[in-house]
């Protein structure tokens, strides 16, 4: 089956957002469509490839799906720095509208991994038209992110420069007072204080209305703040389908490994494809 | 600079974005060629960076994806992957020409983006220039050397550096919350005999050097490309990160080569320093969109 995708920017002049609209076969083609939000930085330059099949997988089986860079990310306008979470949840909006327009649909399903997941479920709790939601791997605590991302930084770094060749004086150990004034850097993209700001105080237990009805959750080792999270969201009225899946974490491996973690794809695939009919 | 999302080549199946001056276009046009798997966004989305800074310079650039990598859909005639890498890039070319009237073309890439440049220079004479940053790889006894390094590197600041300074550790290692196994295991092979292997292993490349034999000419490593170099009148611009293990073994094998290339005006070397292989850290990345700039104008 040929597949038919249409790479195009859209959004104002000045904040274009590249995206990538996959067009199911017309026979097969669904009143919904697919929208999936990526991770940020380096976890999305490894993460491209599990999105890239879950679009393509998608619109083989009738769904149309976009999928689309933030700004300041990926092919979208913008310098790394200028990224903010409050632009970026903009974005998710944009795509939303963008979506539904293109696939003549009223309605959508949404997929995010990590802080895309974060990003997702905050957007689609003030919205009507998002039926589905799968939240894989979300952020449910910025903080605990950003320490996480810190040490993998210095990680890398330890491992492939420090010492013989590397200066250290610019690698974040935490976020210090100077941050809030001056962009951090972290695994190969500049952070801009007010992003670093937001994501510490992300906390998706504060969600106010449940971002859909339906919900999958998906993990690849069982954490406490994911639980509380379908706690929460089934303390909303949300019906949660939550599914431990081992799997190495796509996010943080080489992409030129090729992985691609099939489980889990296959279970978002499957997901969408029940709760689509 | 403006931008605009295209899919090009003979099945329209690979997928670029093209920046444009906003004024005057210059020649030659500029294609980025992915780094090994990455989507055409590049390591650290450097490629991104690179395309808006030539586009401001006046040079047109497309970044893409070869076929089966990134958002590019794999070929449907099944040519193998040593033929379609050079023919995806022909075909760029060939869009670019067809598009924009472009006649000159200068293909960058890093790690395997920087061979397939190569390859693709050495048999389509409308590419004057390449730029290969870090290309990798070579012979299995070299990757194991690398690889030896890195270890021995981390192990020696994680122990030397961060766990010397760390009074929680120290306090874990007199009451017995550690391995002791692992950290005698870690300090004696994978930093003495990581480094003492490593010592030999460049003693025996400078001592018992061997000329190439006909079956290493087959081999594409950089050595083979500056064989190639002194046919061709394609200027290179061969960026390395320093301290990088493909750097110590082009040096090692082909070092009076260079000199020759530099000599002549087909070669430039340049060392981007604090750089892992991927140029993570923002002062490399600088250091190398400032170095390639200024050797655009150039060119």
């Amino acid at each position: 089956m040929s597949d038919s995708l249409t790479p195009f920017f859209f959004g104002p002049i000045g904040k274009q957002l590249f995206g990538v609209y996959y067009a199911p076969p017309p026979e097969l083609a669904r009143d919904f469509g697919v929208l999936l939000c990526n991770p940020m930085g380096q976890e999305y330059v490894r993460a491209h490839r599990a999105m890239l099949q879950i679009a393509l997988r998608l619109a083989r089986l009738g769904f149309p799906v976009l999928r689309f860079d933030y700004f300041a990310q990926g092919d979208s306008t913008g310098e790394d720095e200028q990224g903010t979470l409050a632009q970026w949840q903009e974005d998710v909006r944009a795509a939303i509208t963008e979506l539904e327009r293109r696939a003549r649909v009223e309605s959508v399903f949404v997929a995010g991994l990590r802080l895309g997941a974060s990003l997702a479920a905050q957007v689609a709790s003030g919205r009507e038209d998002v039926e589905g939601l799968a939240l894989w791997e979300p952020v449910t605590n910025g903080s605990d992110y950003l320490d996480e991302l810190i040490a993998w930084h210095q990680d890398k770094l330890w491992y492939f420069l420090s010492g013989e060749d590397g200066d250290q004086s610019t690698w974040p150990t935490k976020i210090s007072a100077n941050s809030r004034i001056s962009p951090i850097e972290i695994l190969g993209f500049a952070l801009h204080p007010s992003l670093t700001a937001e994501i510490q105080a992300l906390d998706l237990l504060a969600l106010l209305r449940k971002p859909a009805s339906r919900l999958l959750v998906i993990e690849s080792d069982a954490k406490p703040p994911v639980a509380a999270l379908c706690n929460k969201l089934q303390q909303l009225g949300a019906a949660v389908d939550y599914r431990c899946i081992e799997s190495f974490k796509i996010w943080t491996e080489d992409p030129d490994k090729g992985l691609v973690p099939q489980p889990i794809i296959q279970a978002i695939v499957d997901w969408f494809t029940a709760e689509g009919e | 600079m403006k931008e605009k999302a295209v899919t090009l080549g003979r099945f329209k199946s690979l997928v670029g974005v093209v920046a444009e001056p906003d004024g005057d276009t210059r020649e030659p046009a500029v294609l980025l060629l992915n780094a090994g798997l990455i989507h055409r966004i590049g390591p650290n989305r450097v490629y991104v960076k690179l395309s808006r800074t030539l586009a401001r310079q006046g040079f047109r650039v497309l970044r893409f994806d070869l076929s089966g990598i990134g958002d590019s859909l794999p070929r449907p005639d099944h040519m193998p992957v040593e033929q379609f890498t050079i023919d995806d890039v022909v075909q760029a070319m060939d869009y670019l020409s067809a598009t924009y009237g472009s006649q000159r073309f200068v293909l960058m890439g890093h790690c395997a983006g920087a061979y397939h440049s190569f390859r693709t220079a050495a048999q389509d004479r409308r590419v004057s220039g390449v730029v290969m940053m870090n290309p990798d790889g070579g012979e299995a006894e070299w990757v194991e050397y690398d690889r030896k390094r890195k270890l021995a590197r981390y192990y020696q600041n994680y122990y030397g550096k961060k766990t010397l300074l760390d009074p929680q550790r120290w306090k874990r290692f007199f009451i017995g919350q550690i391995s002791y196994r692992n950290v005698i295991k870690n300090l004696l092979q994978n930093v003495l005999w990581s480094r003492i292997s490593g010592f030999c292993f460049r003693l025996r490349q400078r001592v018992g050097k061997q000329p190439p034999t006909q079956a290493d000419e087959k081999l594409f490593t950089v050595e083979a490309i500056l064989r190639k170099l002194f046919e061709l009148d394609t200027r290179v611009l061969l960026i390395y990160s320093e301290g990088a293990t493909s750097l110590e073994r082009v040096q090692n094998n082909m070092g009076k080569a260079l000199k020759q290339l530099s000599a002549a005006g087909k070669l430039q070397l340049a060392i981007i320093s604090g750089a892992d292989h991927i140029f993570s850290p923002l002062a490399s990345q600088a250091d190398l969109l400032r170095g390639i700039e200024r050797w655009m104008q150039n060119i």
